[in-house]
């Protein structure tokens, strides 16, 4: 059994297994924050390519002040959103042609039932959207990530009291959304 | 049951559903996991190697540019030039044209009854 300082210590090291290991572990999640944060699944593949890169290369000046988690999704959010900011001259990732469908469809799931979820799932990141970037990385984390206040704190560098307030201003306005939106869809 | 009240709970169960099953598939996780791989081997080696590498990416890679604010640049690059270029470089409506000579005439009638036609040189313009 991996424990975080072995990780890092065979990151350093340029080691397969755990290499293999934040793979596995922080992908999916990584990319569930990023599509929340910038609404767009081929952006937000981007920016989790972005982030294992630069978790690559920066890995020796990890200290280990925070969680190796928090470290990363710090990362992830700052790729995001500095991909949101644009610029004049951006790099295009290769992805190659490997695998469009992200959407992993659970068994017994109808076509019916998987058009209602997509459309769904649409009208969330939608909402996400229509809120401004503030409120958004906090919500995602917080719901989709299911971290901890403190946890958000870490990887936003802002206080509890900040963070708080941006996850009940941000819920508001999420909630009036969503109704507006989707309306008894999420009563369920 | 409105939205406003509903528990924490529920929206976060709400959203989760939605987004909860998306993840990244197994070939892009390969993908992933070989550019890192190449990317550890990379930060191992020397800095001119890495350099050579970098530039050969460099080229391999493909960007993006944004239109618009190149054409603004370029637009206000045009502009300037057109307002600045032509208090440096005045070209013929500048001060700094030859005088130009231009001539009076002048008719004086002879006591024969004969007349004289003087062309007296003027200069004008110039600095």
């Amino acid at each position: 059994m991996y424990t975080e300082a072995d990780i890092v210590v065979n990151l350093k090291k340029g080691d397969e297994t755990a290499i293999n290991f934040i793979i596995e572990n922080y992908s999916d999640s990584l990319l569930r924050s990023a599509y929340g944060i910038t609404g767009d699944l081929q952006v937000a593949e981007e920016v989790v390519q972005d982030t294992f890169l630069k978790v690559c290369r920066n890995i020796n000046t990890f200290h280990g002040d925070s969680l190796l988690r928090t470290w990363v999704f710090r990362i992830m959010v700052n790729t995001a959103k500095n991909r949101m900011r644009g610029g004049w001259i951006r790099r295009v990732t290769p992805w190659g042609d490997c695998g469009e469908n992200l959407l992993q469809a659970s068994a017994g799931d109808s076509p019916e039932e998987m058009t209602i979820q997509r459309e769904n799932r649409n009208e969330v990141v939608a909402c996400l959207k229509l809120l401004s970037q503030k409120y958004r990385e906090v919500l995602v984390l917080y719901y989709i990530e299911d971290l901890k206040v403190q946890e958000i704190c870490d990887i936003l560098n802002e206080s509890q009291g900040t963070v708080k307030s941006k996850l009940s201003r941000g819920r508001e306005k999420l909630r009036a959304l969503l109704d507006e939106r989707v309306g008894g869809s999420n009563e369920k | 049951m409105r939205n406003d009240d509903k528990p924490d709970k529920e929206l976060r169960c709400f959203i989760n559903n939605q987004l909860g099953n998306i993840t990244m598939t197994r070939e892009k996780k390969q993908l992933l996991k070989a550019v890192m791989l190449e990317e550890m081997r990379l930060s191992n080696q020397g800095l001119l190697q890495r350099g050579i590498v970098s530039f050969k990416r460099f080229l391999d890679t493909t960007y993006e540019i944004s239109l618009a604010p190149v054409l603004a640049f370029t637009g206000a690059v045009v502009i300037g030039f057109t307002f600045v270029g032509t208090a440096h470089f005045p070209g013929d409506h500048g001060v700094n044209n030859p005088p130009e000579t231009e001539y009076l005439q002048q008719i004086v009638t002879q006591p024969d009854g004969g007349a004289h036609v003087i062309y007296t040189p003027v200069q004008k313009g110039g600095s």
